[in-house]
């Protein structure tokens, strides 16, 4: 492949190959959907913060903060650092998702309010899925493209067949085991650039040398990221932050609750840390290619710092880890949609009485159908940037409703649905009539907020025993099972 | 129905005019409730005793975000 040694290639193919040969392994303890879709609810605590980690931390985040830093400076942390004041809140929540004892959130928006809207929230995270997979591929194999020069096409198909592999064959369970591996590499790629590169520009000084003040300041003031932005973004996070679809499988499949708050908590805080490394990376790439990229074309400066600064073998190194996140996010991803869509679509409306290895084997094609609807996202996508403000942005329409749902007993279907109409009516409208994203963003929150009060109020309530059920699955902490025995409440086994 | 259990179905109906009924909770009462689940009645539900997971955590991890972004305001002052 052109740009790389025989060394790198050495190093990449036996990654690939043991990678690959691990997750084929572990995926022969797969037994059934729940062992396929929540790896039966038995992960430790590590197992639960490598997940949390590598499933929230991409090779196009890397790609997308770098990108971002390098033309903007340090504030283009805050394309990843909205979440860091939702953190706190993932322990509070991670209970909450475990307690449900849901396999997927539309699971909670039917248990909770009605089957429409578990059909609806199928729908929109199966779109969401795509969306995410088709940004996660197009990503790293723009960045592999500028280090190989390797036709981007070919990286797309030759790293999908990859985690297709991986995710089919072996469910949630394969991808988690590997996630140590993924977790180590992603500390690697966050920080492996930045030594040679402070080495290249003089050190810490050389950056304050060559770069303006202002390229160091976390506040945001730039027109591309003003602090109005920001903050709409962090409150975008945290309201949209329950509804993301692979959420309940990341938070909810630990052993036990602490094992959830733990892995969903500090996993993600290990994230934050590694954002640091990247928004430091674009510093620096921001000295070494001087006007080299314009905005359209920032994102690629990832790719050209790797093949400029790294030696061989550690540039082999790289892509493996590059390969590696994507293999272990996609593969996530892939598993909790076709969970989604057996469960919540399949199972209940279109065959509701086969065997379960029937459900497997219907996981598994839909596993590799939603690739290929990902496939199609890649071919079609905008930059990393806004894709990733695409779903900030309509997932937390989508998380209104289900945060009224957790605290406010008496919201109900009709409000739910009032809002997510209402509050994706205007956030269209503000889109048609080019407002800005933080506008956007207020503007439909607001509605939506406004309209689930509103019309849960003057329509009638959920029924009693509908509410009855789901508020005694959050009031009932994992190993006190017996009191959801109390009142014949069956839940999937602990 | 014990006097406790009652209680907590009162103080549900009381704030969402509906009528769960929760079923008592060891583990609730010795810290493990939910602190997002009772929000709206937190007013009356509050203590430390109830919520010492939730509120220990909670803080705990607001710590984390300051020293987060402490690092990363002290890295760009380095060599400035």
């Amino acid at each position: 492949m052109g740009g790389l040694s025989k060394l790198d290639l050495a190093v990449v193919f036996a990654y690939l190959a043991g990678i690959t040969a691990f997750g084929l392994y572990v995926s022969r303890r797969v037994k059934d959907t729940e062992g396929f879709f929540m790896g039966n609810r038995r992960f430790g605590k590590s197992l639960m913060v490598a997940q949390a980690l590598t499933t929230g931390t991409r090779a196009d985040y890397a790609i997308g903060v770098v990108g971002a830093s390098y033309e903007i400076g340090m504030a283009g942390i805050w394309y990843q650092w909205m979440y860091i004041f939702s953190t706190p809140f993932f322990w509070l929540l991670s209970p909450i998702f475990r307690r449900m004892r849901y396999t997927t959130t539309a699971d909670f928006f039917e248990e909770r309010f009605s089957k429409s809207l578990g059909v609806g929230y199928s729908f929109f995270a199966l779109y969401l899925f795509m969306l995410w997979q088709g940004t996660i591929i197009k990503g790293a194999a723009l960045t592999i493209a500028g280090i190989t020069g390797v036709q981007e096409t070919w990286i797309i198909w030759g790293v999908t067949a990859l985690f297709v592999l991986f995710g089919v064959a072996g469910g949630l369970v394969a991808t988690v085991n590997t996630d140590f591996i993924q977790g180590i590499f992603i500390i690697i790629l966050s920080f492996m650039l930045i030594p040679f590169g402070l080495n290249a520009v003089g050190g810490f000084s050389g950056l304050h040398d060559r770069l303006a003040p202002q390229m160091f300041s976390l506040i945001a003031g730039t027109q591309e990221l003003s602090l109005f932005h920001v903050m709409m973004l962090v409150i975008s996070g945290l309201v949209g932050i329950v509804a993301q679809p692979h959420h309940m499988a990341v938070a909810g499949s630990g052993k036990t609750e602490m094992n959830c708050r733990i892995g969903w908590c500090y996993g993600n805080f290990i994230k934050r840390l590694c954002t640091i490394g990247w928004a430091l990376t674009g510093l620096i790439a921001a000295v070494l290619f001087v006007g080299a990229y314009d905005h359209k074309g920032r994102e690629l400066v990832f790719g050209a710092m790797i093949k400029q600064l790294l030696p061989s073998g550690l540039i082999g190194l790289m892509i493996a880890a590059i390969i590696g996140t994507v293999i272990a996010s996609c593969a996530a991803f892939m598993v909790s949609g076709s969970a989604l869509f057996t469960r919540n679509l399949y199972k209940k409306y279109l065959k509701p009485a086969a065997e379960d290895a029937h459900y497997l084997l219907v996981g598994r094609i839909v596993s590799a159908a939603l690739t290929v609807g990902s496939l199609l996202f890649a071919l079609y996508m905008p930059s990393v940037i806004q894709a990733t403000l695409i779903f900030v942005k309509t997932v937390a329409l989508v998380g209104v409703p289900m945060w009224a749902g957790i605290v406010w007993a008496r919201a109900n279907s009709s409000g739910a649905w009032a809002s997510l109409v209402g509050s994706t009516t205007v956030f269209l409208t503000a889109w048609i009539l080019r407002w800005t994203e933080a506008w956007q963003m207020l503007a439909s929150l607001l509605v939506g907020v406004a309209l689930v009060i509103v019309v849960s109020m003057v329509t009638r309530p959920e029924p009693a025993d509908r509410l009855r059920r789901f508020f005694t699955l959050l009031h009932t902490p994992v190993g006190e099972e017996k009191n959801l025995e109390r009142v014949e409440l069956k839940v999937a086994a602990d | 129905m014990n006097v406790e259990e009652s209680k907590i179905i009162s103080e549900t109906q009381k704030s969402s005019d509906v009528a769960p009924a929760i079923p008592r909770s060891k583990l609730e009462e010795e810290g493990h409730s939910l602190l997002i689940v009772d929000l709206l009645r937190l007013a009356r539900t509050f203590s430390y005793r109830r919520y010492r997971l939730d509120v220990i955590g909670f803080l705990l991890a607001w710590l984390w975000v300051v020293l987060l972004l402490a690092l990363g305001y002290w890295i760009t002052r380095i060599g400035a």
